[in-house]
This record gives structure tokens, C-alpha cells and sequence, in this order.
């Protein structure tokens, strides 16, 4: 008989006897893809509107069916442990050993006949249902080739990662002599590196001040993508966002092919004499205890260390986390209890650097938070000024297949530190220095001497009205450096702003600093299909009617006012109201928008996921702005909040944290609401300005507006609060 | 012809087989008898494959086994404890085994499970101990290999039964050539059925010897012998002597004719030679090497 018959007769004797497994996927996903896509066909029922309903129906259908269903991709977590531990599983029985082993049977072929029959065992369940499910949803409505291509583009991503997964459970099987271990085993080899990667990250959010979780993290991501779960749900994520996922497919088989020849190596090697150990083979127990141990020792001593700060306290979780994990492992290894500890020196090794470890994280042993790059060596810098721009909207306005617009955001460092080369090389490098010497302040007295810190020491002129002296304090600097060698290094520092404000301004107003940080700044007047202008008064928003010329009047006055604003004006000014220049797309998107708003959305699929087209974008506009105003005044926009209002009274708050009073008066007189008036701000825009110098005492202005009574809050501003106010709050 | 050479298996800190010489000849039942412990399955499993030997090599028919395709097509195991698929019938078992032994023998698992009085279609984990034996003493006959090994076999199967298994070894080794390799710690067991055989104890071989030749070249004399008359002047090769008042019980090594004619020209006042039962004859080879080997096996 020839090795391909053998081969295929055996197939389909192991399939036989494999059917439970069969029958569990066959099962799970019946009712997920043929009764889901029925079921889902039942709501379009649901719609008065027989188009929305097909419309919403479509989605969810594409969702059901597509890559990256939830349940889908549970199913085949599942399916890939089950199907890889149960096809292995006679290795861990020594009666089916010595049965299968004696066979006159090549052990490639006994692994090729298990491994084929494992994948096979999902796929044609998955297979069958899938196209059930395709064929419900092309007879309830769905798009046949689009249900086609996204279902077949779904079968080829989910099959591959969980062939990646499962061929890492046939691992974990055949390294292990029992299905419990074997278990566990397939818990390692998916999370132990992910699990490596958050304790050191860990280390790094704690211990590294100037540590910028989640950027410059290759080697983090590197060690989550080891993981097949992680790698799953990561790209899971990536297809989401629209990226290509052809690299990491491609990947993805290669290292399961890789896996599989490995696998197939490490069944002829293992011992059949394994079967009922804890563990196949020898070495491989020293290969999984010491990076558990060590791991579970740091992870004890970091939790030790969240909760008291102490390094005596830090070093026992450390030693403690390790003897229990090298003591853990000691039994499920002998399967005796009294073995718990055995291999001492290498329990001792293991702590010894654990402890080393955490040391070295705890001390900054290699200067992590004190780096900076040499001057020569560095290109430009990408930052991010926290306070600055956390109300930009970066991404862009794109049109579905649908006809739908979507609003597509994008992260606004990933756009800050791709976009921004700011090669003032020696402002930032000495903004930087501010950074890391005001970020060692902190961190010494945080961490260093943490026992010695008194969590309610009250800053400056607490108790004082208006005496103040936090909001203008420090802020978070985000900074990627590009070196000339190509390299980009990130990193995080609290940055003070007294007595930097000539340096920020420098920046801020650099066009470099300008176009990396704001979408706008690079926006020609062509872009410029529309100009719309909102006051924060009664949330008004106009679209101008604007001809060429003015809009790029328009475009260049705040252009150029904009990137004129400096520290000062921010520390004294709120926006008097909001601008936005959208291009013919964006345009588009927001009448589209107020079409559906005018419907109320009523059948609008996911609607909560659709950012609203007609709030994003908008730039403030400062009363410094004067020829952009100028411009606005020109076409009718009233830019003063105050202008025309008929405030019928100004409620004054103070509440002194320090007495734990609160302290209020309301003003009627038209004399002391004007008075307080020249000294406020513009109500519900000072989010567009983080580092407006407000006080802690607020006016709620009461206006009657016609219709309706409205009451808008503000700040006053710090050191402006007038005398008689004070006096009458303090009365009270 | 199944040849070790310095054969050795160690699990962790124990030597499971240690270094053992072998040579199994075809066409004869070869008994492998020890104690629990002793290292027959431990043996057996490397001879069929299923265990690499840590050192040494062990050959069927000249093929190096672990891994050998064509050496284990010339083999059948049945383990102490054989394993059938979760409800399999015996015709599961048949189907499974006909694929991977090509001369498999359908019409004869048929008859003999019909012999038996095993029904082909019950599910095999619903049969007694026994029954299971015997199915796979059936599945191993009809696998229609050269050697048949059979690790503690015969432990759960009654005499009615034992004497059909035997009688069918004996026809396929008659037919066929087939020879089957029992381990057992019982030697009684094996008496009437192997012609050759191994003691193993604590990993090593103590003896492998032809039986037949071991019957014909030990016997047991009783005699009363002349006055002066001592048993070293007999000229007979002693291997051992027992002294009841005048009544001599000497075991000694040789042909039947040899020792008769040395008995009679020594011209003694009574003699008369006695067959030597298995376990004698065992009990006798291994005192010489010095063991006690009651201690060992009975």
C-alpha cells in the first residue's frame, strides 16, 4: 500500500473516530452564520422603511459574516485548543501510545494524519455553515458579490489564524504527557509573552517617568504579536482601521508551516515513555519555569510596590512571586507535592534576578529617564504640548460604499509624529532639559522618597479667592526625536510653564511646529469650499456666504493670526468663537449630515459610532484675532457674546476646599453685572484654550435669550476677580 | 531471527533494561518470564518499536525497529493493557488494522471471532477482560505477521481459552512460521506452550535457553550408591547434590545416555532418572549463576 492511500484511510479512520469533536464546531457554527443571517433577517421587518432596513441589514449581515466577528473569532479560539489538545491527545495515555506507536506507522504520518484532520475537523463546519449562511443572505437581500467576496475573505483570514493558533496547541500537546498540562502548556505558549511584555511595560510605566506607553514599543509588540491570540485580535483590530492585512497573512502561514515541521520533528523526537508526565521533555522545564518564575517574581514586586512604594516591600513581593511560581511549577512538574522544591539553585537563580531587575528599573540604572540626544545627532523632534491642541480633530471625512459619510479618526499623536519635523534642534533640546529636570523633581518626589510625600500639601494661595496658583503649572511634553541615523526615540516629561513661556512661543509659532501639529496650517485657500463660524452662545453655527477672495482673506487672516498666538495671549484669552474651513468633501459631508439630522437619524445604522460631521474641525478664534474678526464683522457675524444679551443676573461661587465652605452671592445691579462682565471670559469655549489662567470662583450669567432663559458658566479669570465681588462673597 | 545487543532503557534514574544480549529465533515460542518490574514490557516495547533504546539496538530480521516501517510490518503488539478506539466493535478494530497490515486476514477474523463466540458487532468496552484478550490475540493472529508479541496475554484468559490460543499459535507456527513471543511472570504458564526461554530480572537477562535442550541436557538422578561410593567419582557433570540418608538426588548436566551409562558402570545399589519440570530446571540454571530464583519468580 502506498504512503498517499495509507495516509488518506487513515484519515478518515481517525475522523471517525473523532467525530465529537466534528460535531461541536458543526454545531456552534450552525447557529451562528444560517440561524444568525436569519435571524437578522427578521429586523428588516422591524423598519418602516423597507431600504433603511435592508441597509441596516446588509451591515450587520457584513458584519456577521465578515472577519472579525467576536463570536467567530471565539468559536475558533476555542476550536483550536479543542481540536489541538483532543487530536494529541492519546500521547498522554500510555495504552493508545504503545498501540499507535507500534503500528507499522511512520510517526509523520500518525502526526500528518492528526494535524490535517484537526484543521479539517473546523474548516468544512465552518466551511458548510459560512456558505449557508451566504446563500440566507443573498436570498433575504444582501449584495451577492459583495456577501461572496467578504465571506470568502473572512474564510481565508479566520482559517489562518486559527491554523496559527491551533498548530500552536498541537505544540503545547506534544511538549506535554497530560491534558491538563497540555492546557496550561497552550495558556503559555499564547500568553507568556504577551503577559513578559506587560510586567516589563509595567516596570516602564512605573519606574520611567519620561516612559510614552505604546509608541516606540517594537519590541513590546513585537513580543504581544508572538503571541497567536494577540496576533488575532491585533489584526482583528487592523482590519477595522482598513490596513492591508496581506504581510501578516502571509506571515502568519509561514510561522504555522514553521510550526508544523517543528511540531512534526518534536512528535518523532518525544519519548513515547512521556506519556502521563507533566512534561515531554526535560529541558523544556527549565525553558518554561525560568521565565515564569522570574515574571511571576517582577509582577509580585511591582504590585508590592503600587501599594506601598517601598523598595524593602518590592523586593519581598519579588522573592515571594518567585518561590511560590518556582514551587507551583515544581508540583504540577513531579506531580508531588513534596517536591515543591526541588532544583533550588535555579529558585535562587531566578530570584536573584528578579530582584536584579527590579533594582535596575527602580534605580534607572541605565539613565532611561535622564537620555537625551546628543545635538549633532539629532534631526527634528515631533511634540505634542498637552493643554495645546486636545481639541483638534485629526482625520478626514470619507464617503461609504453607501453613501454614508464617516468621520475617520486619527490618533492625535500618530498624526502629530508622523506629520511635525521641527529641526529647531537646540530649543528643543533645551525644552527637553526643562522636561527631564522637572520630571526627576516629580519623580524624586513621587517615587524616590514616596513614604515621605504628603498627599495633601495645598498649593500656593489655597484658601486665598482667586489667590491660585495651579492651573498654569506644569504640562505633559510628548516629544518624538528623529535622529540622523533614521532612529526615532519617544518620550514623555512634565514641562513647567513659568519660565518657558519664550521657549513654547519659539515653538509654537515655528511654521514647522505649525504644520505638524495643525491639519489647517497646510490647507490652501482652493481646499476651501466652506467657512463656518459658531459662538458658544446658544451653540449658533452660520455658514458664510463667501466668495473666492473672502474665503482666502479669510483663510490667510487666521492662518496667520493663529500661528501668531503665543503663551501670554493664551494665559489671559478665551475664544470668542469657533471657525472652520472645510473642503468640497467635507462640505458635502456636513449638508449630507444636516439632511439625516433633519430626519433625526431615525434609521441611520449604528448611528452612535458616526461622529458628528457638523461639530468637528473647528479652530478657536481669540479677541486677539482682530483682522480675522475684522473679516467675520464684515459679514454680519457678531463676535461678542456678550453684545445684545439681557442678563437678568450673575450667580458668584467660591468654595474654599480648605474651610470646606461654599461661598456664593448673586449680582442683579446692571452697574456690578457689566463690572463683571468686562472681566469674564466667553462661556463654554475655554476647552479650546488649556492655558487660560482661570481662578476657582465661577459666574453662572443668567440670560433671557426671547424663548427661553439660558444660564452659561465661566471662570473668572485668576487675579481678576473684582474687589467688590470678593468682599461679598466672603460675606456670605 | 529478533537480536539485542546490549539493549538498555532507562525512565529518569531507573535502568529499565539493562544492557541485554538476546537472540530470538523464528519459528518457536519464545517465553519471557520475571517478576513485576523485571523489564519484560519495558523489553517488549523496544522490540516493537514503541520505545527508542536509550543504548544498544535491537533488530527483527536484520531491521533496526524504532521507526522502521517494513520491521514493524513484520510485528504485532499486544500490550498488557491493549487499547481499542472509544466504542469500537471488533470490526472497528479489524477495518483499522487492515489498513495498516496489508495481509491482514478478514475471513479468518471472522471465523475466529465466530469460534471464540464473540459477537463482532458488540462494542468492544462492553466485553470482560478476557474477551478483550482475545480479541486482540485475534486481531494479532490475523495481522498475519511473522512475530507476535504478547505482553502478560494469556493472564486473563481461562484454560479452555489458553489451550485455543495455543493451539491456534501452534498451527500458524506450523503454517506460517509465526512465532510468537510471550512475556509472562508466570513460568507455569508458559511450560506447556514455549520452546524457548528468557528470565529476565531487574533489567537484565539471567538465562535464555532452548527448553527442549534444556530438558535433554539436565536430569535428575536418585540413587543409593556403594558403600565408599562418592557422587564426584561418577564422572557425571553435578550441578547439584541433595543427600537424604543414603538416598542421593543429584541433578546433573548431559545427554540421557551419557549419564546412564555412568551410572550403571558406578554399578550403585538403586538408580533411576527423573524428568525435570521447567521450574527445576530453572530453579537449578539459576542457582549455578547464584541467584535464587524462587525468590525470584514462584
Amino acid at each position: 500500500m502506498t504512503s498517499r492511500h495509507l495516509y488518506f484511510r487513515l484519515m478518515k479512520e481517525d475522523f471517525r473516530n473523532r467525530l465529537w469533536a466534528f460535531a461541536l464546531p458543526c454545531l456552534g457554527f450552525f447557529f451562528l452564520f444560517p440561524v444568525g443571517a436569519a435571524f437578522l433577517a427578521g429586523e428588516i421587518r422591524q423598519y418602516a422603511n423597507y431600504e433603511t432596513g435592508l441597509l441596516r441589514y446588509r451591515k450587520e449581515l457584513a458584519t456577521l459574516l465578515g472577519f472579525g466577528n467576536g463570536m467567530t473569532a471565539f468559536l475558533m479560539m476555542v476550536a483550536a485548543l479543542l481540536c489541538g489538545l483532543s487530536g494529541f491527545a492519546y500521547l498522554n495515555s500510555r495504552r493508545k501510545v504503545d498501540f499507535y506507536h507500534s503500528l507499522p506507522v511512520r510517526r509523520e504520518i500518525l502526526f500528518a494524519v492528526n494535524y490535517i484532520d484537526g484543521i479539517l475537523i473546523l474548516m468544512i463546519p465552518y466551511a458548510v455553515c459560512l456558505a449557508l449562511g451566504v446563500m440566507l443572505g443573498i436570498a433575504n437581500g444582501g449584495v451577492a458579490g459583495t456577501v461572496i467576496s467578504l465571506a470568502l475573505k473572512s474564510f481565508g483570514l479566520e482559517m489562518t489564524y486559527f491554523v496559527l493558533t491551533y498548530t500552536v496547541a498541537v505544540v503545547a500537546a506534544i511538549l506535554t504527557g497530560n491534558l491538563v498540562v497540555g492546557f496550561l502548556g497552550c495558556l503559555v505558549l499564547s500568553f507568556l509573552a504577551p503577559i513578559a511584555v506587560g510586567v516589563i511595560q509595567s516596570c516602564f510605566e512605573t519606574f520611567f517617568f519620561s516612559y510614552l506607553s505604546g509608541w516606540g514599543d517594537g519590541i513590546f509588540e513585537m513580543g504581544l504579536r508572538i503571541s497567536p491570540v494577540m496576533e488575532y485580535v491585533m489584526r482583528i483590530a487592523a482590519y477595522g482601521n482598513g490596513e492591508s492585512l496581506l504581510a501578516p497573512v502571509c506571515a502568519a502561514w509561514v510561522i504555522s508551516a514553521a510550526l508544523a515541521v517543528c511540531a512534526c520533528l518534536l512528535y518523532r523526537l518525544r519519548p513515547s515513555e512521556a506519556s502521563g508526565k507533566a512534561m515531554a521533555f526535560r529541558v523544556s522545564r527549565l525553558i518554561v519555569r525560568v521565565p515564569i518564575v522570574i515574571l511571576s517574581g517582577l509582577g509580585l514586586g511591582l504590585l508590592f510596590w503600587s501599594i506601598r512604594q517601598s523598595t524593602g516591600w518590592a523586593v519581598f513581593g519579588v522573592v515571594c512571586g518567585s518561590v511560590i511560581a518556582h514551587c507551583v511549577m515544581e508540583i504540577i512538574y513531579h506531580f508531588d507535592f513534596k517536591k515543591l522544591f526541588s532544583h533550588r539553585g535555579q529558585l535562587a537563580g531566578c530570584t536573584l534576578v528578579g530582584v536584579a531587575l527590579l533594582l535596575i528599573f527602580r534605580y534607572d540604572a541605565f539613565g532611561y529617564d535622564i537620555w537625551l540626544p546628543k545635538e549633532s545627532d539629532l534631526q527634528s523632534a515631533a511634540v505634542y504640548l498637552s493643554g495645546m491642541n486636545e481639541w483638534m480633530d485629526y482625520g478626514e471625512i470619507t464617503q461609504e460604499e453607501n453613501g454614508f459619510y464617516t468621520w475617520r479618526t486619527t490618533e492625535s499623536f500618530t498624526y502629530v509624529f508622523d506629520q511635525m519635523a521641527y529641526a529647531d534642534v537646540e530649543n528643543i533640546l533645551e525644552i527637553a532639559r526643562a522636561g527631564i529636570e522637572r520630571s526627576q523633581e516629580q519623580k524624586n518626589r513621587v517615587v524616590l522618597v514616596a513614604d515621605e510625600t504628603d498627599d495633601t500639601e495645598l498649593y500656593e494661595g489655597a484658601g486665598e479667592i482667586d489667590g491660585g496658583e495651579y492651573s498654569d503649572g506644569d504640562r505633559y511634553l510628548y516629544l518624538c526625536f528623529t535622529l540622523k541615523n533614521g532612529r526615532r526615540v519617544y518620550r514623555q516629561y512634565m514641562l513647567p510653564l513659568n519660565g518657558m513661556e519664550e521657549r513654547i512661543d519659539r515653538m509654537i509659532t515655528d511654521r514647522q511646529y505649525q504644520e505638524g501639529v495643525c491639519p489647517l496650517m497646510s490647507r490652501g485657500a482652493e481646499d476651501v469650499a466652506g467657512v463656518h463660524f459658531r459662538t458658544s452662545r446658544s451653540n449658533e453655527t452660520r455658514l458664510l456666504d463667501l466668495n473666492a477672495q473672502e474665503k482666502k482673506e479669510l483663510l490667510e487672516a487666521f492662518q496667520k493670526e493663529y500661528s501668531s498666538l503665543t503663551v501670554e495671549n493664551m494665559y489671559e484669552e478665551t475664544p470668542v468663537g469657533l471657525i472652520r474651513f472645510t473642503n468640497e468633501t467635507e462640505e458635502e459631508a456636513v449638508q449630507w449630515y444636516e439632511g439625516q439630522e433633519a430626519m433625526k437619524f431615525r434609521d441611520y445604522p449604528d448611528q452612535s459610532w458616526y461622529y458628528r460631521l457638523t461639530d468637528i474641525q473647528y479652530y478657536p478664534v481669540y479677541a486677539s484675532f482682530t483682522e480675522t474678526i475684522r473679516l467675520l464683522e464684515e459679514q454680519q457675524v457678531e463676535t461678542d457674546f456678550y453684545a445684545n444679551t439681557e442678563i437678568s443676573n450673575i450667580a458668584v461661587s467660591w468654595y474654599d476646599y480648605t474651610t470646606d465652605e461654599n461661598h456664593y452671592e448673586r449680582f442683579t445691579d446692571e452697574e456690578e453685572i457689566n463690572q463683571i462682565l468686562a472681566v469674564l471670559g466667553v462661556p463654554g469655549l475655554q476647552y479650546y484654550n488649556g492655558f487660560y489662567r482661570y481662578s476657582d470662583v465661577y459666574a453662572d450669567i443668567t440670560v433671557d435669550e426671547g424663548k427661553t432663559v439660558n444660564t452659561y458658566s465661566v471662570s473668572f479669570p485668576r487675579g481678576r476677580v473684582p474687589e467688590f465681588v470678593k468682599e461679598r462673597l466672603l460675606e456670605n | 531471527m529478533i537480536e539485542a545487543v546490549n539493549l538498555t532503557k532507562r525512565f529518569d534514574d531507573i535502568v529499565a533494561v539493562d544492557h541485554i544480549n538476546a537472540a530470538i529465533r523464528e519459528g518457536s515460542v519464545f517465553g519471557l518470564i520475571g517478576t513485576n518490574g523485571a523489564g519484560k514490557s519495558t523489553f517488549l516495547r523496544m522490540v516493537a518499536g514503541v520505545l527508542r533504546p536509550d543504548e544498544g539496538s535491537v533488530t527483527v530480521d536484520g531491521m533496526e525497529v524504532f521507526e522502521n516501517e517494513k520491521a514493524k510490518q513484520r510485528l504485532f503488539y499486544i500490550s498488557d493493557d491493549p487499547y481499542f478506539f472509544a466504542n469500537a466493535t471488533p470490526l472497528d478494530m479489524m477495518r483499522y488494522y487492515r489498513i495498516v497490515y496489508p495481509r491482514f486476514d478478514e475471513e479468518r477474523f471472522h471465523t475466529l471471532l465466530k469460534n471464540f463466540g464473540l459477537d463482532e458487532k458488540r462494542k468492544i468496552h462492553t466485553f470482560s477482560k478476557g474477551m478483550k484478550k482475545q480479541v486482540s490475540v485475534i486481531c494479532g493472529v490475523c495481522a498475519m505477521t511473522e512475530y507476535l508479541f504478547c505482553d502478560e496475554t494469556f493472564d486473563g484468559l481461562d484454560p479452555v481459552m489458553r489451550q485455543a490460543v495455543k493451539s491456534i499459535f501452534a498451527s500458524d507456527m506450523e503454517e506460517r512460521h509465526l512465532t510468537p513471543i510471550i512475556a509472562s511472570h508466570n513460568l507455569r504458564e508458559l511450560e506447556d506452550i514455549c520452546d524457548h526461554v528468557g528470565l529476565l530480572h531487574r533489567g537484565g537477562i539471567l538465562l535464555n535457553r532452548d527448553l527442549d535442550e534444556m530438558k535433554l541436557s539436565i536430569h535428575k538422578v536418585q540413587c543409593v550408591l556403594k558403600e565408599g561410593c562418592a557422587p564426584e567419582s561418577l564422572g557425571l557433570d553435578l550441578m547439584k547434590t541433595e543427600r537424604r540418608g543414603k538416598l542421593l538426588t543429584l541433578t546433573v548436566r548431559g545427554s540421557l545416555d551419557e549419564v546412564e551409562s555412568r551410572m550403571q558402570s558406578a554399578d550403585p545399589v538403586f538408580y533411576e532418572t527423573i524428568p525435570l519440570s521447567l521450574e527445576e530446571i530453572f530453579i537449578s540454571e539459576t542457582e549455578v549463576v547464584g541467584y535464587d530464583v524462587k525468590a525470584l519468580i514462584f
